[in-house]
């Protein structure tokens, strides 16, 4: 069964077999809301009075009931229910109308039943442990958490409920299963209606028109035809400051200061539990409704309230408080432990200052950035294309090796250009090496040229390939000195022509082969929007070479 | 005519040094002020304040295809005056502006293999604005030890902030200015302005010009490896020659004692 629910219910049981009563006191008298063991043997009754059950026992002993006590076991409750499902739900409607002493949890167990060997496993598993705190248990097991409400109270095996299957068992579930009123269920029985199958038989229409909505629905939800809304006992959320305002505040100054308050306070919690705030959400309610959000991410964990009031007040024009700002909620979503660091007295190493106040530099340029700035510290990426090899890392994180030291790679410019600037051959010398080329509409003569290093891509990437051919993407490197001094880093792409779809780049890298020719043809090649390229002869092969301009040596 | 100029210049020379102790406290004293570079050459004759400052802003012109002088701004980023121990790896921010040198982007890659270690934090920015605005703040905190700045041209109004901000927070700030050959330089507070243009066979490296500056020129190499640079010759300097003495100097050194 891929999903579950359970139920259990939990009674108070003395050890003791004197009567004894939990009273609460009402406008009508004293009455008893919990009873022992002995109690119910001695004949007493649940919502009885007092004085009658003094009547019936003379000794008896009662205290009054305590809700913090209640509360406090309903906490340590569901902080040991808690190893089998972090979903728990405590059953309020019960804790409050019931006056037996009972109290009912729902645990979502939706795949998680395995875990502690099975369903009928695990139902053991719980009632064993809660008798063992001193709790008597009832528990069951079914597909709707109102299925599970009746089966843990009504199944007359071992608890578990699984609906297709055991329809006829459910059928036979006495009305008192589908959590209805006492009103309702007093008109039901004297109507006749005692069991499930009575109410699931008679027309739906007619119900509703008698008794309610109730029924119907409690009805569905057994069923699993309607959802079930659960108050699940959830965490609470300590980094959460909540701070609301009878005259709603109007001026944008009141608001700095509200919110400056509140910031400090969650502060000094910070820095007394030693963590430090990653995120943190600012939410501004006006009067008529609408609430403006405000986001906040810093780099490192920061517990310095005067850096984020700094970073806040930057957002806060964006605020329009409007007819007044009647909530102010402020939550850090993201903290993190702050590890303890000695701020140094020693004057010389305070020159080259410390990682905080870097890092709260680092806060204040990057919220201040556009969409398209960025700041980040240089990284290596492990790839021998140019463009790839250098990475972006965030500000925030340990600079890690930006390379290992025992790789040498061979010359890199200092400035990358990219994408690459194609250039224009000129004049080939006769081993076909270029001799001058032209660009930026300058006229470039070679004086020394080196090379080549060739490039490809990752093989992984290409695993398409057939044989051992070159990829397209293939990029011969030369360095290349000019006559006015610069060093510039050219790259030769082979690019595949129409007629030759497959071309033997195989060769060794050489000169002999590849060079275009100076002719304007490999102008028609560079520039797209060209109205007619030139067509390639037949029977010759050409390769339709790029050269392009890809970086700069310092 | 040429012994009457050197007699001028030996004797500013003399005159300058006789304030040279009162400039050089502009932040710091004359102690912190870097008196070697580029390969053990004195920098202190061309300088009034005795040497280079440490700190403020530095400018370098640059046209589009000069890349030499990125190589040269990460050199001028590493100068110091002593390296102290205790001192941890200074921080490096690099801002450029997008399309402000077309010259494309700096590739970290090549300065893995330079001696100079430095914790380099880059950023790219679309708009001046925010680039002069991300360096004054940088410079005022303190917190970067330099800043290398590659913008669009600026005014005297923001060269005059981002030097302020330096002497605020101490800090040294190497702006790449592009500059036309031909044009006029345009005015600036920087404490000192560097050129350097590939030629032939070598690279010439010129200190054109700055508050108190006596411009000079060298013939430089740089090291692609380690970004190194050295010089390897003087080629012009308006300095007088070493050692030049003329017996009437003695009498007028009375004048500015």
């Amino acid at each position: 069964m891929p999903s579950g629910a359970l139920s259990g219910t939990d009674q108070t049981s003395q050890p003791a077999k004197t009567p004894f009563l939990v009273t609460r006191s009402d406008h009508k008298g004293v009455l008893a809301c919990g009873l022992s063991q002995g109690a119910r043997l001695a004949g007493l009754q649940p919502g009885m009075r007092l004085s009658e059950a003094r009547s019936i026992v003379p000794d008896l002993v009662n205290i009054n009931e305590d809700p913090g006590l209640y509360a406090r076991y309903q906490t340590k409750l569901i902080k040991h229910l808690d190893r089998y499902s972090p979903w728990i739900a405590p059953d309020r409607v019960l804790m409050r109308d019931n006056l037996a002493g009972e109290g009912g949890f729902w645990l979502e167990m939706t795949g998680g039943s395995h875990l502690f060997g099975g369903e009928e496993t695990l139902i053991r598993q719980v009632q064993r442990d809660l008798t063992k705190l001193g709790f008597s248990c009832k528990a069951g097991m079914a597909d709707s958490a109102g299925a599970a409400w009746a089966c843990a109270r009504f199944h007359a095996g071992d608890g578990i409920l699984s609906l297709p299957a055991h329809h006829d068992a459910a059928r036979s579930f006495p009305i008192e299963g589908l959590r209805l009123s006492p009103d309702i269920l007093a008109t039901l029985h004297r109507l006749g209606i005692r069991h499930l199958h009575d109410v699931a038989d008679l027309p739906r229409a007619t119900l509703t028109t008698r008794l309610g909505p109730d029924v119907l629905q409690r009805l569905d939800q057994f069923y699993g035809r309607l959802p079930e809304h659960l108050n699940f006992h959830l965490p609470d959320q300590p980094w959460l400051i909540r701070q609301q305002y009878g005259e709603p505040l109007g001026d944008a100054a009141n608001l700095e200061a509200a919110i400056a308050q509140m910031i400090a306070q969650l502060c000094t919690q910070l820095q007394r539990e030693n963590k430090g705030l990653r995120r943190i959400i600012l939410r501004c309610v006006r009067v008529d409704g609408h609430a403006h959000t405000v986001q906040i991410t810093t780099s490192t964990a920061c517990q310095s309230a005067p850096h984020i009031d700094r970073l806040l007040a930057e957002k806060m024009p964006g605020v329009d408080t409007g007819f007044g700002i009647e909530e102010v909620i402020i939550y850090a979503p993201w903290v993190e432990h702050v590890a303890f660091r000695q701020i140094s007295l020693d004057t010389t190493s305070t020159q080259q200052g410390n990682a905080t106040a870097l890092a709260e530099l680092f806060d204040r340029i990057g919220h201040h950035l556009g969409p398209r700035d960025q700041l980040f510290r240089p990284g290596h990426h492990a790839s021998h294309l140019p463009e790839n090899a250098a990475s972006r890392q965030p500000v925030g994180v340990a600079p890690s090796p930006a390379r290992l030291p025992d790789i040498d790679l061979p010359k890199r410019p200092i400035r990358l250009i990219d994408p690459p600037e194609p250039v224009q051959i000129l004049r080939c010398t006769t081993n076909g090496a270029p001799a001058a080329l032209r660009w930026r509409r300058m006229d470039l003569e070679i004086t020394t040229i080196t090379g080549p290093e060739r490039i490809c891509p990752e093989w992984w990437d290409h695993l398409d390939q057939t044989g051992f051919a070159l990829h397209a993407l293939t990029r011969d490197y030369f360095r290349i000195h000019d006559h006015t001094g610069r060093w510039l880093w050219i790259c030769r792409t082979l690019g595949r022509s129409q007629t030759d779809p497959e071309p033997d780049m195989s060769f060794a890298p050489s000169f002999k082969t590849g060079f275009a020719p100076p002719t304007p043809s490999i102008q028609g090649t560079l520039s797209v929007t060209t109205s007619q390229p030139p067509k390639p002869r037949k029977n010759t092969r050409t390769l339709l070479d790029l050269w392009s301009v890809h970086g700069l040596f310092a | 005519m040429t012994s009457k100029l050197q007699q001028a210049r030996a004797a500013l020379l003399r005159a300058e040094n006789q304030w040279q102790g009162r400039a050089a406290c502009v932040d710091g004293g004359g102690a912190r002020l870097i008196t070697r570079a580029f390969g053990n050459i004195d920098l202190r004759p061309h300088f009034s304040a005795g040497g280079l400052m440490p700190t403020g802003l530095h400018e370098i012109m640059t046209e589009h295809d000069d890349s030499a002088t990125s190589a040269l701004a990460w050199y001028m980023a590493g100068l110091h005056t002593e390296p102290s121990p205790h001192a941890k790896t200074p921080t490096v921010l690099w801002v450029r502006q997008r399309k402000a040198l077309d010259q494309g982007r700096l590739y970290p890659p090549a300065l893995f293999a330079s001696p100079v270690h430095h914790n380099l934090i880059m950023m790219t920015i679309d708009q001046q604005q925010t680039a002069l605005w991300a360096c004054e703040e940088a410079a005022k905190s303190g917190q970067i030890t330099t800043i290398i700045l590659e913008a669009t041209d600026y005014d005297l109004t923001a060269a005059r902030r981002l030097q302020l901000a330096c002497e605020a927070g101490e800090t040294r700030l190497i702006v790449l200015r592009y500059h036309r050959a031909g044009q006029n330089i345009a005015p600036s507070p920087a404490w000192s302005r560097w050129q350097i243009k590939p030629q032939e066979t070598y690279r010439k490296l010129s200190l054109i010009g700055g508050r108190g500056v006596r411009p000079a020129s060298w013939k430089v190499n740089i090291d692609e490896a380690t970004l190194l640079v050295s010089v390897a010759d003087t080629l012009e300097n308006r300095l007088p020659p070493e050692g030049y003495h003329r017996p009437t100097a003695a009498r007028k050194q009375s004048v500015y004692a």
